[in-house]
């Protein structure tokens, strides 16, 4: 009995301090063909916000889509909230690389679909859906249809519904990629500040060096051909940052060390 | 808001006006007879001298339309949906509805009258026929056709295959479905008229258009006969309206297929 309770104190505690996601010599490769992440360590404490940067078809999308369980590794252990991936209880909120909308249900209505799946009741579906449409500045577009909507205006639907059901882990991939970097700097902006209203930890894939120094606490740079983690570096910048964070000149030399990275990564072109 | 616009209307009219003038033009330039092609004021006359056997007609041939097409929407659907379901009940299935869609209703029909008999019955299992395969196939198409980014989407929040194909698979498949049944609709009178020829014999009072048709034709009525193609005509416009618009209640806010503003 007292055994059973330490164990169960213990897996709290381990839950609140240790590791959210952890990958352990992880490797992956699709049906029969080449090895795509080659035995890849991995460890995102609950708080982090880690970005995920290098070069197209290192597999970046494929370590976020094995952290979701929505493929299995070849090789190798994935803990996701202590769990095993793919029984874990732990919530995630996925921003996927185009908005993913549906294009049949309205701004709201897509925000509350991760709650219509967890059969949460429409009166408090679009409670949250609300507010949250509010939050990232799009109350007017309720009720419209992706197709009415600007690129940015559907990637913010998008990181609202992955915000719905108040995850404790927010994997985004490329979320704004396609978007102009005015309206890109703006958005980064706003994740923040959403980051300090719900405290969700952050695994975020980007081609933007720029874009990672900003948001993340760490960066890591992956290789390809298999994909490896090549090197991670810490941003020590407090949050919150603000447009301001960007014209310190410590950040532009954070750039510089990251492209550097990166650069030694991708070889002479 | 507008289903139709000014243009879409006036330009067809002013068309169809056109068109007769034509006709009329072609009859007195060409002296066609009567036999071959009669004025339209003498297909109007005999239309009205005629009604009675068209009304009755006409009321016959949308009976048959109405069950044939609604049952052939319903089993259409239900298979669709059992085919996206189950991998291997579409591997097994799906093959016998191509080979049965390739396989020419003509040759089916005398077989279906052998086992159904003379009338109403067998011209409605021949219109569900030919309603049939474009809506499954069409359906079926769009079940199966889901984004795979909305899929994962699904798989992310644990949707259960039920929610996946309530939420996901049948609004995606929606367009492709009212193009089938946009299809079928078009068809619809085809196979009533064709049942009619085949099975509608000796049905005296009870005759469709299709026999109605006949009858005309073997008696030399030529303007009646093309009264009674008319009215078929209207059946299936009819039908076809209908089927418009469903498609624009259920699509014109999101799907591309109607304009934004
Ligand atoms: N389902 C799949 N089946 C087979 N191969 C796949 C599959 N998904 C990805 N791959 C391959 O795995 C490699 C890595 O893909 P992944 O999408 O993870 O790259 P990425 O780093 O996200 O690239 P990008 O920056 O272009 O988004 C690619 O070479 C791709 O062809
Ligand atoms: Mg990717």
């Amino acid at each position: 009995m007292r055994q059973a309770l330490k164990l169960i104190v213990d897996n709290q505690l381990r839950k609140d301090k240790s590791s959210l996601v952890s990958f352990e010599k992880v490797s992956k490769q699709y049906a029969s063909g080449p090895q795509i992440l080659d035995s890849i360590d991995l460890e995102i404490a609950r708080g982090d916000f880690v970005a995920l940067i290098g070069p197209s078809s290192c597999g970046k999308s494929t370590v976020l889509k094995l952290v979701a369980n929505l493929i299995t590794q070849s090789s190798g252990n994935i803990t996701v909230g202590g769990g095993h991936a793919s029984d874990s209880s732990e919530k995630i909120g996925y921003v996927f690389q185009d908005a993913n909308l549906l294009p049949w249900a309205t701004a709201k209505e897509n925000i509350g679909l991760p709650l219509k799946l967890g059969h949460i009741p429409k009166e408090k579906r679009d409670k949250v859906a609300e507010r949250l449409l509010s939050l990232v500045g799009l109350g007017q577009a309720a009720d419209k249809f992706p197709r009415q909507l600007s690129g940015g205006m559907k990637m913010r639907v998008s990181i609202a519904r992955a915000l719905s059901t108040q995850p404790e882990l927010l994997l985004l991939d490329e979320p704004f990629g396609a978007l102009d970097e005015m309206t890109r700097d703006d958005l980064n902006e706003q994740l923040l500040k959403l980051r300090l209203i719900q405290k969700w930890t952050a695994l975020f894939v980007t081609h933007s060096v720029a874009e990672a120094v900003f948001l993340s606490s760490r960066i890591l740079v992956m290789s390809a051909n298999p994909g490896k983690i090549f090197r991670e570096i810490t941003v020590d910048f407090p949050y919150p940052r603000t447009s301001i964070t960007r014209t310190n000149p410590l950040f532009q030399k954070k750039i510089l060390e990251v492209s550097q990275a990166l650069h030694s990564v991708r070889g002479p072109e | 808001m507008k289903l139709m616009s000014i243009g879409s209307v006036a330009w067809p009219v002013a068309f169809g006006m056109f068109f007769i003038a034509i006709w009329y033009l072609a009859i007195h330039l060409f002296k066609i007879p009567v036999y071959q092609l009669p004025t339209p004021d003498e297909i109007v006359l005999a239309g009205i001298a005629e009604h009675k056997t068209l009304l009755s007609g006409a009321i016959q041939t949308t009976i048959a339309c109405v069950i044939g097409f609604v049952t052939s929407v319903i089993v259409a659907v239900v298979l669709s949906i059992l085919l996206a379901s189950s991998q291997w009940a579409y591997k097994g299935v799906y093959p016998y509805v191509l080979i049965l869609k390739m396989t020419p209703v003509i040759v089916l029909a005398p077989i279906i009258v052998l086992w159904f008999g003379q009338g109403l019955g067998s011209i409605t299992i021949i219109t569900f026929l030919i309603c049939f395969f474009p809506i499954v196939a069409n359906t079926t198409m769009g079940l199966r056709s889901t984004d795979r980014n909305l899929l994962d989407l699904f798989d992310v929040y644990r949707a259960n295959r039920h929610q996946e194909m309530l939420y996901l698979r049948i609004p995606h498949a929606m367009p492709y479905f009212l193009t089938g049944l946009k299809i079928a609709a078009a068809l619809t009178p085809i196979g009533a008229l064709y049942g009619d020829t085949i099975a509608g014999m000796g049905s005296g009072a009870e005759a469709g258009l299709g026999f109605v048709v006949v009858v005309f034709s073997s008696q030399l009525k030529i303007p009646a006969l093309y009264a009674a193609a008319f009215t078929a005509c209207a059946i299936g416009f009819i039908f076809v309206g209908i089927v418009s618009l469903l498609h624009w209640k259920l699509l014109r806010k999101w799907h591309d297929s109607f304009s934004l503003n």
